[in-house]
């Protein structure tokens, strides 16, 4: 016989108890359970929680009466039998605390002067049967709609119920000694037996303890918790987002869901491929849709920072809603909002941080031969007169491009140096060291500053949040500058008690700058090359051949021929250095961006209301690449074009390209407007509950790409241009050239305009009955603009069947204690594609006249059209098993899934004799199967310490069925590609036989090997080649894992990928150019490795220029690229409570880690497989979170 | 209530517009909808499409054609494409892509495109009408292209061979089982009528012509041996257009390529100053050659090379011995790199389509195998006296025989064109139901070949074509026969 008393030095004994609750009892009996925040604790009344932990009821009432005046009474046992109660790090009101706590049992609390509340267990009372009415709130006092209120004996067998309307109400029939119960999703259920009071209004407290359980998902056009979903639904909260800062939302999603693979290119451009490839032409990108409505704009406008949710829709039954466009998935992106901010007051945060890296590692990015070894190749193929130098310094020869070295070679052959003079000069440019200057004169170490500002409020009439960010760089080449500035504003406003306006507005600028250096143009100079000759004045590199520069220039003279042109009187100089070429470029690239998002929201009666919302998206950018008339590129046209007499090398007139600057611009204008309207019905009817979404949408995405004219002569201070003297394509360009070949002046204009529409008509309904058994379907038709004879085949339907069985809600599991959820859902639907360049009716393009086809336009046909084609189908079934076991401690899913496309649109082979060697046809199929598996568990290490992990793995089985396709050329085999009974992505080899004879040799058709030369001219290359593998993984995964303390946080995150091949680079057996050589040039020279590559070329192997051809792509150089990736290193540290500053409510210090590189790789020459040539840099980001 | 008024009339608004919001073409430049009988009649007028022509076998597989070995030892890779045709190698014909099946194909596909698209399209009936039958052209031009490479020469007893697939439409289910011969040939006979009824004025020559069709349908029933309608098609060709440009008017002074080379001290040398209206409009002096009724080049890649048999045919003062096989190509060169025959200082172009030398070489044929003779060398003697050296050349005797005065036609036929009419000279000559000429019976000595490879550096072994051989018809590629899941029946050999 003992009571607990605590916080007092006295014990009660279990009589005076019950004295002093019948005393209570008296004073309290018309409000059974008014348990608001007026009659327990002050409204401010706090609580620290110092970690996440499990807490039994008797610590909870300990840790209150220590952080607060209050002291408790109650018998000792009283609580024996309540559950733990997890408590979620941070601060908690008390009230909340305390109703969380005895959220299972029947109390009662008394309230006394001196702050001592008694607690007593509530007694029977029997009433006649009466009208109970009442209402539901929160904690703050706002109406629940929507509640289930149940009445039946104990237990809740045999119920009837209602709901709670709009204002939070509800009326219902019950006799005393009955139970009536209130759930809600999300919030915590509370029961009380009837006695005879006829109002119970009830303050329902949201269940921090299963929060982690009732999830909401939406499927952006609708959300439900998670818990009557069937779906495949993935969630990446805010918390999560929080641990990854990023400039760019995708990374934060790299490697984060099982099922979701993720390829992140170096510069961190992500693409998403969910459940592996399912369509041959279409996107396989997942549709992303941002509060409801698909945007064009990309992942990247939008700011980690504002997101709240992330959902990622994997089966069809997910994405069916989203019909045409959802055979990839989709991510549903949920912005933040002012409405979980508290009432009336004003939430301000700021975040920002800093993200560096050290400058491009060149060893990596440029594994090239030394220059001894460059040297030693390039004299060695003239030792065996495979290069014949001899006319390397004629004029005829000046399309001809050559490295230092080989010129002076040349130089030596034609007698124009003796052999010690080559030497000599030889050894000189053995002294050059063209890596550490790239490093010092080219290279830059980034720096990216981020910083963002959130302020978001509340009333009784309207939230809003206004959010700024603004982000500003240094990239990694010299000259690379970014800035990127974006507000937000996103209000929701109750008009009247039955209709809401919301809306979001977007606004985003972009200002890129460089002068469009690229490490392939680097690495086109050969390491024996330098930057800056000691006197500071530009070193003559020997140009490579130019690519993507305004205007392309494919010729670069050799020094020699400098020199005799140099005195030709030419209005430019011939020579050519890297540093000088990124200089005379200024490339910009400016975009801005804004999205409007708005609509109402009508009641219209209990559970249904009715949506009108769309969606005007806008980006106009404008990209303007101005070169300079100091780059070679363009001294070297205009010099070109210049009439010239080679017999007396004399200039004999202007050039045909005028003299000057060169502009080119694009201006790039992407439109896109989205019109829905659409009815929500959301309601429970007793145990059963109904939720529906029907409507209809139109948008609409316009791409109106124009780019003007080039501008010629261009002067950026006066603003005047040049007219080519002879016209763009004039003869005279042709005739007065230097060089005597054709060459015309590029003109550069050109337009482009697409318009995807896009109608649908959609149903999405599901049935729960006594939240557990749960039905769902969707419906919807889509119709696009796509070319057809007759409309009726636009229109495609799709349609998705689900159901969820949520097991641990039935009677024989409820007392299993480890077991907390498990749930069973099965869902099978088909979702379709649009290929928009599929086209039903014959389609042809124009070419207008113009001079080369003597002035008469005519049409080609670029489509025969197929008037059978239809929209793709892809068949999704899913299975998967929800569980949490050990109070949620351990929480997983495991789904499987077949993905079955059946009338995927492929190019198949027709026989010619149709007219056409292939069209489009809905034969193709494609099935993926596997399953995705992720497991969450937090373990105690100790009281403080938690250690966290989130593990998830993928299975991805992939397999092109059926693809009618006749023969493949070698060509095609090489390069990734769709074949039937293969995997997406296979790739053919080469079967290399090593050295025979002294030549390299390939097996052939029929036992007949082959050189280096040509293919054999059979029509399909798989007669000889050896299939070597897919380039994409069958397993992925990733792994976050740490510890966590009530301050400190650290995680880090892996990556791994397994069961693909990639080719491993090499050496490039060429003639002179100008390429830097890969560095298995040293085996190549001591013919050390010919199993795998060949050696040196004999000497009358006139076709070495072929090897090029064949060796990169043999068998003996692919290697298995699984791997295992250190991604990402976080810590964080909040000193909130530390820094105990008046109105600064979060304080939070962050650090990470990116791309760190590889823990494990199954390639033996240590090549990253993901990132062959260049590694992204691994960064570090410090940062500061706030808030007040 | 008033919400779900409003509700329902933007519901209802909404289902109404939508047909009409999704008939917006998705992409405007290169998808565009036919819609006008422009739209069809730029279509017919892509000369790009239609004015070539992959006949390999013409060039390669005749008695007018060699590969030295010596050449071939040089350039292995440049002559391995032709090597099946040259040596009739049925497997490796079979296998090459090199086979005009597609192209012919591809013309016919045009042809039907704008037969299906007719009706749909605006405009005035009598454009309507023109296309129609300009189409019926093109489609019979291309089938008899196809039936003389892939189909055995046409005779009495060859009727029941296999003939073509008979495309007829664009649907992709259409049968492509193999008509016969005789079927064949009146289905083009019924595209080539409907073509003779128009009475289009001979304009740019790559677009159809009254003259043209008329001088396709020489070709053509000189091939089935109706002499009678060949005679009479030739001399409507000839009166309504019987241009002969005088070959020394086709030989250039200036040569349209070749700016500087090296002389003996290698040093650079300018030897011309490149022409850029040569340049720019080779392609187009070609499709303007007076002589064409019809614009269709043979196309192969630089590598013409005439047989010495063929060599030996040529007098002395011939002027097409120096413009056609020295002046742009043996002269220039001693490698077979180049090529050795040569239209329009243009080395890949051969005169493939109806030309009004061919009209007067049929006709005279034609007045010859009547038994008029006399009138048949007169006929031939207008065309001569343009090919020779006007100063030096004197007129033939007439013969005393239709055998000699047939083999001296034959004989200029093969001078005049040597790399195009060939093979289907031979066919025709080896079916001729007069049997006045004995059967050609073709011979050559190359190294062995199996597979796709020569044993190169082998000794020789002798190939030959007899006069009944099977392979007259060149195998059908393969792929089709595959594709078509043997819909498409390969030549029996």
């Amino acid at each position: 016989m003992e009571i607990k008393l605590i916080n007092t030095s006295f014990l009660f004994r279990k009589n005076i108890f019950k004295i002093i609750m019948k005393t209570f009892l008296f004073l309290f009996c018309t409000t059974v359970f008014s348990f608001t925040s007026n009659n327990v604790f002050s409204q401010n009344e706090k609580i620290k929680i110092d970690a996440d932990k499990m807490l039994t009821a008797d610590e909870i009432f300990l840790l209150i009466t220590k952080q607060t005046d209050y002291c408790f009474i109650y018998h000792s046992d009283l609580f024996k039998d309540l559950p733990k109660v997890s408590v979620k790090k941070g601060t908690i009101k008390a009230n909340k605390l305390l109703l969380q706590t005895l959220s299972e049992g029947k109390f009662i609390f008394e309230l006394s002067a001196n702050k001592t509340i008694a607690i007593k267990e509530k007694l029977k009372i029997s009433v006649v049967q009466q009208t109970i009415t009442g209402k539901v709130t929160d904690v703050d006092g706002e109406p629940l709609p929507g509640v289930n209120v149940l009445v039946g004996a104990k237990g809740i067998t045999k119920v009837r119920g209602v709901a709670t309307d709009f204002d939070g109400k509800y009326s219902i029939e019950a006799s005393a000694g009955e139970v009536i119960r209130f759930s809600y999703v999300s919030y915590v259920t509370q029961e009380f037996t009837v006695t005879d009071q006829n109002i119970i209004n009830v303050v329902l407290l949201e269940d921090t303890a299963s929060l982690d359980e009732v999830v909401l998902v939406s499927t952006g056009y609708q959300t439900l918790p998670k818990e009557r979903v069937a779906g495949s639904f993935v969630e990446i909260n805010e918390d999560y987002i929080q641990e990854h800062p990023s400039i760019n939302l995708a990374t934060v999603l790299d490697a984060s869901s099982s099922g979701i693979r993720t390829e992140v290119d170096v510069d961190g451009n992500v693409d998403f491929i969910i459940r592996g490839v399912s369509t041959l032409n279409a996107s396989s990108q997942p549709l992303l849709v941002v509060d409801g409505f698909a945007i064009e704009g990309g992942i990247e406008t939008i700011n980690p920072n504002n997101v709240k949710t992330i959902n990622i829709l994997k089966d069809a039954a997910a994405a069916s809603i989203w019909g045409a466009r959802s055979t990839n998935g989709v991510i549903v992106i949920t912005t933040k909002d002012g409405s979980t901010t508290s009432k009336d007051k004003i939430d301000v945060r700021f975040n920002s941080f800093i993200t560096f890296s050290n400058k491009l590692n060149m060893d990596y990015a440029y594994p090239v031969a030394s220059p001894t070894e460059q040297l030693e190749w390039e004299e060695y193929l003239s030792d065996i007169s495979l290069t014949d130098y001899s006319g390397a310094l004629e004029f005829s020869n000046l399309g001809i491009n050559s490295s230092l070295g080989n010129t002076l070679i040349a130089q030596k052959q034609k007698g124009l140096i003796t052999q010690q003079e080559y030497n000599n000069l030889r050894s000189q440019l053995l002294t050059n060291n063209y890596q550490s200057d790239v490093e010092d004169y080219l290279l830059n170490s980034p720096l990216y500053n981020h910083h963002d500002v959130s302020i978001s409020g509340r009333s009784d009439k309207m939230d809003y949040v206004l959010s700024g960010m603004y982000e500003s760089g240094e990239g990694k080449f010299i000259g690379q500058e970014e800035n990127k500035a974006q507000i937000g504003f996103k209000a929701n406003f109750k008009i009247t008690k039955w209709l809401n306006f919301y809306t979001d507005l977007r606004y985003r600028k972009e200002k890129n700058k460089s002068n469009g250096l690229t490490l392939d143009e680097i690495t086109s100079i050969p390491s024996y090359s330098k930057i800056l000759n000691d006197d500071g004045s530009y070193f003559n590199q020997v140009a490579p051949i130019l690519f993507d520069i305004a205007p392309t220039v494919s010729y670069v003279f050799q020094p020699a021929q400098r020199e005799f042109f140099d005195n030709a009187g030419f209005a430019y100089d011939w020579n050519y250095n890297l540093l000088r070429e990124a200089k005379a470029r200024d490339f910009n690239l400016e975009s801005n961006y804004v999205r409007i998002q708005t609509g109402i929201n009508a009641k219209l009666m209990e559970g249904l209301s009715w949506d009108l919302k769309g969606q005007y998206e806008r980006r106009l950018s404008y990209n303007r690449l101005l070169t300079s008339d100091d780059a070679y590129a363009v001294r070297a046209r205009i010099n070109t074009l210049t009439p010239y007499d080679l017999n007396t090398n004399e200039v004999t007139g202007i050039s045909s390209y005028p003299a000057g600057d060169v502009l080119q611009q694009t201006n790039g204008d992407l439109r896109n407007y989205t019109l829905r309207t659409q009815l929500n019905f959301i309601r429970s009817f007793g145990i059963h509950q109904v939720a529906a979404v029907a409507g209809t949408e139109f948008s609409s995405t316009v791409t109106d790409n124009k780019t003007p004219a080039i501008v010629y002569g261009y002067d950026r201070d006066k603003l005047t241009s040049k007219y080519p003297v002879n016209g763009y394509d004039g003869l005279d360009n042709f005739r007065y050239s230097a060089r005597e070949s054709y060459t015309s002046i590029t003109n550069g204009q050109n337009f482009f305009y697409t318009d995807k529409r896009l109608f649908s008509a959609f149903f999405n309904g599901s049935y729960t009955y006594n939240q557990k058994y749960t039905l769902q379907t969707s419906i919807r038709t889509d119709a696009s603009n796509v070319i057809v004879e007759d409309p009726k085949y636009r229109y495609s339907p799709f349609w998705s069947v689900g159901t969820a069985w949520n097991i641990k809600s039935e009677s024989f599991l409820t007392e299993v204690d480890w077991l907390n959820r498990l749930k069973f859902r099965m869902t099978y639907g088909e979702t379709g594609n649009i290929v928009n360049t599929a086209s039903t009716v014959p389609t042809i393009s124009h070419t207008p006249a113009s001079y080369s086809i003597d002035y008469q336009s005519y049409a080609t046909i670029t489509d025969y059209g197929n008037p059978s084609l239809r929209w793709e189908k892809t068949g999704t079934f899913n299975a998967a098993v929800d569980f949490g076991i050990l109070s949620n401690s351990v929480m997983g899913t495991l789904e499987f899934y077949n993905k079955h496309g059946r009338d995927i649109i492929g190019r198949v082979d027709l026989p010619v004799a149709t007219g056409v060697s292939s069209q489009q046809f809905n034969l193709a199929e494609i099935r993926n199967y596997g399953f995705d598996f992720n497991i969450k568990f937090d373990t105690k290490l100790t009281s403080r310490i938690n250690w966290r992990n989130e593990f998830n793995i993928s299975y991805n089985n992939n397999e092109v069925l059926s693809l009618r396709k006749g023969s493949y050329a070698s060509s095609t085999l090489i390069q990734p590609h769709f074949e039937e009974g293969k995997p997406s992505n296979a790739i053919f080899s080469y079967d290399y036989l090593g050295m025979i004879d002294g030549a390299p040799q390939i097996a052939g058709v029929n036992g007949n090997n082959f050189l280096l030369h040509y293919p054999p001219g059979v029509s399909d290359a798989h007669s000889y080649m050896k299939y070597s593998g897919s380039t994409t993984p069958n397993w992925y995964g990733g792994w976050l894992m740490g510890f966590n303390t009530q301050r400190f946080t650290f995680l880090v995150k892996l990556k791994a990928e397994f069961g693909h091949v990639f080719r491993t680079p090499t050496f490039q057996y060429r003639g002179p150019g100008t390429k830097a050589l890969h560095e298995d040039a040293s085996l190549v020279l001591a013919e050390s490795d010919t199993d795998r590559i060949p050696g040196l070329p004999l000497e009358n192997e006139e076709n070495i220029y072929l090897w090029n051809r064949f060796v990169p792509f043999f068998d003996t150089l692919i290697a298995d690229a699984s791997y295992l990736r250190l991604q990402e290193i976080y810590t964080s540290y909040n000193l909130t409570d530390i820094i105990n500053i008046k109105g600064i409510n979060q304080l939070e210090m962050f650090l990470q880690a990116r791309n760190l590189g590889l823990l494990w790789s199954a390639n033996k020459q240590n090549l990253d497989p993901v990132y062959i040539i260049e590694k992204p840099l691994t960064n570090f980001t410090i940062g500061l979170r706030f808030g007040i | 209530m008033k919400i779900y008024i409003i509700k329902l009339i933007l519901i209802g608004i909404i289902f109404t517009s939508c047909d009409n919001y999704l008939e917006e073409p998705p992409i405007k430049n290169s998808n565009i909808v036919i819609e006008t009988t422009e739209d069809l009649d730029n279509l017919l007028n892509n000369y790009t499409n239609f004015y070539q022509t992959r006949d390999v076998t013409s060039a390669f597989g005749t008695d007018n054609n060699d590969i030295p070995v010596e050449w071939y030892d040089q350039d292995q890779g440049g002559f391995s494409t032709y090597l099946p045709f040259f040596l009739w190698s049925v497997d490796d014909m079979a296998q090459s892509s090199y086979s005009p099946w597609q192209q012919e194909y591809s013309k016919i596909a045009y042809a039907n495109t704008v037969l299906e698209n007719l009706k749909k399209v605006q405009g005035t009936d009598a454009k309507k009408e023109a296309l129609k039958l300009e189409a019926h052209f093109v489609r019979a031009y291309s089938n008899f292209e196809l039936a003389t490479i892939y189909c055995l020469p046409f005779s009495e007893n060859n009727k029941n061979a296999l003939g073509l697939p008979l495309k007829k439409t664009m649907d992709y289910e259409e049968s492509l089982t193999r008509a016969s011969l005789e079927d064949t040939f009146k289905f083009i006979e019924a595209d080539l009528e409907e073509a003779l009824k128009t009475n289009k004025s001979k304009g740019d020559a790559w677009r159809f012509s009254l003259p043209a069709v008329n001088a396709f349908a020489a070709r053509y029933y000189l091939y089935k041996h109706d002499y009678n309608k060949a005679k009479k098609h030739s001399i409507e060709a000839l009166k309504d257009y019987d241009i002969l440009v005088n070959t020394a008017n086709l030989v250039d002074p200036q040569r349209s390529y070749t700016t500087y080379y090296l002389n003996e001290s290698k040093d650079t040398v300018w030897v011309d100053i490149l022409r850029p209206e040569i340049f720019w409009s080779r392609t187009i002096k070609a499709m303007h050659h007076e002589e064409l009724y019809y614009t269709r080049f043979l196309n192969i890649v630089q590598r013409y090379i005439p047989s010495q048999e063929l060599i030996d045919l040529y007098e002395e003062d011939d002027l097409r011995k120096g413009y056609l096989m020295e002046y742009f190509s043996l002269f220039y060169t001693d490698s077979p790199n180049y090529s050795a025959f040569a239209h329009f200082n243009y080395s890949q172009q051969a005169l493939q389509g109806p030309t009004t030398s061919e009209m007067l070489l049929i006709k005279a044929e034609c007045q010859i195998r009547e038994g008029s003779i006399a009138e048949g060398m007169n006929t031939l003697e207008i065309l001569r006296m343009q090919r020779f050296n006007q100063e030096t050349y004197t007129t033939l005797e007439i013969p005393g025989s239709i055998l000699d005065a047939l083999s001296t036609i034959i004989d200029e036929r093969r001078r005049e064109n040597p790399f195009v009419w060939r093979w289907y000279d031979i066919k025709r000559l080896n079916t001729d139901p007069d049997n006045i000429l004995p059967p050609i019976e073709i011979t050559r000595s190359f190294y062995p070949y199996t597979n796709g490879n020569a044993s190169v550096g082998s000794s020789l072994i002798p190939y030959t074509l007899s006069p009944k051989d099977k392979r007259f018809a060149i195998p059908i590629p393969v792929s089709d026969i595959i594709l078509s899941n043997g819909e498409i029946e390969q030549n029996n050999y």
